[in-house]
C-alpha cells in the first residue's frame, strides 16, 4: 500500500507542475520549454530515446 | 593524465548511468535487460568516438497522417497479438533504430530559455523523477525481502493486469508513442 501512495503523490506532483507550468509560466517553466531545452543536445536526446524504447519494450514485450 | 583526459573529453555523460544500469540488470538477472543496456552503452560510446558516419541534417518534421498512422497501425498489432508476441518484439525492434535514427539532427546555437525559472522547473521535475525511481527500487527490493509484491508493488506490477487488456495495451502503447514524438518533436514547429 505504501509503494501505491508514493506513487500516487509523485504522479500527482507531476500535474501539479505541469498545471503550474501551463498558467503560471512566469513562475515555473512549460513543460514544453524544459523538454526543448533537455532534448537540444543529442546526448540526451539519445540517452532519453533509448530509456524511453526501453520502457515499451519492458511493458509491452515482457 | 592528459592522454586520458583527452580520450575522456566529449564522453556523453549519460554513459556512466547506463553502464550502472548494466550491471544493476546483471546483478538482479535480468539478461535481456542487461542487453538492452548493454547495447545502448556501445551506442553511446560509438556515437562518442563518431564511429557513425552521419549526416546531420536538420530536425525532422514528419507528416501527422503519417504518424497517427504508424501508432494505429502499431496499436492494431498489440491489440490482435497476445502480449509478448513475435508481433510485439518485431514490433519494437522495428521502432528502436527509426527512434535512433530520428534523434540525429544538428544541435543548433546555445540551449534555448537558460533561466532560473527554467533551472527551478528543472530541479522539480529532477526530483519527482528521482522520488519515483527510488520508491520503485525500495518497492523492488522490500517485494523480494518479503516476498510479496501485493504490498509491495513495483509499477510493472501495478500496470501489469492493465497490460493483460488488448484494449489497455493498445491505449498504453498510443500514449508511449505519444510520448515520444512529443519529446523528439518531429511534429511540431519549432519557436
Amino acid at each position: 500500500m505504501i509503494p501505491i501512495i508514493e506513487y500516487s503523490l509523485a504522479i500527482l506532483g507531476g500535474v501539479v507542475l505541469w498545471l503550474w507550468g501551463r498558467f503560471r509560466p512566469e513562475q515555473i517553466a512549460p513543460l514544453g520549454d524544459l523538454v526543448d531545452r533537455m532534448m537540444h543536445h543529442r546526448n540526451t536526446r539519445l540517452a532519453v530515446v533509448v530509456v524511453w524504447w526501453w520502457l515499451g519494450w519492458h511493458f509491452f514485450t515482457v | 593524465m592528459k592522454p586520458f583526459k583527452s580520450f575522456m573529453s566529449g564522453m556523453n555523460p549519460w554513459l556512466p548511468v547506463f553502464l550502472t544500469t548494466f550491471l544493476f540488470h546483471v546483478l538482479r538477472g535480468a539478461f535481456g535487460d542487461a542487453i538492452i543496456f548493454g547495447l545502448a552503452c556501445a551506442i553511446l560510446i560509438l556515437d562518442w568516438k563518431k564511429a557513425f558516419p552521419w549526416h546531420m541534417p536538420k530536425r525532422p518534421h514528419l507528416n501527422k497522417w503519417l504518424v497517427s498512422g504508424v501508432m494505429l497501425v502499431a496499436a492494431a498489432v498489440l491489440f490482435f497479438s497476445d502480449r509478448g508476441g513475435w508481433q510485439d518484439i518485431i514490433l519494437l525492434l522495428a521502432l528502436a533504430p527509426i527512434a535512433i535514427a530520428l534523434t540525429y539532427y544538428r544541435d543548433h546555437g546555445p540551449k534555448p530559455s537558460a533561466t532560473n525559472v527554467m533551472a527551478k522547473t528543472r530541479g522539480l521535475w529532477v526530483t519527482i523523477a528521482i522520488t519515483m525511481a527510488v520508491c520503485e527500487l525500495f518497492a523492488y527490493i522490500w517485494a523480494n525481502v518479503y516476498k510479496d509484491d501485493k504490498s509491495f508493488p513495483t509499477i510493472s506490477v501495478l500496470v501489469n493486469p492493465i497490460l493483460e487488456s488488448p484494449y489497455g495495451r493498445s491505449i498504453f502503447l498510443v500514449l508511449w508513442m505519444l510520448i515520444g514524438v512529443g519529446m523528439l518533436g518531429i511534429w511540431r514547429k519549432k519557436k
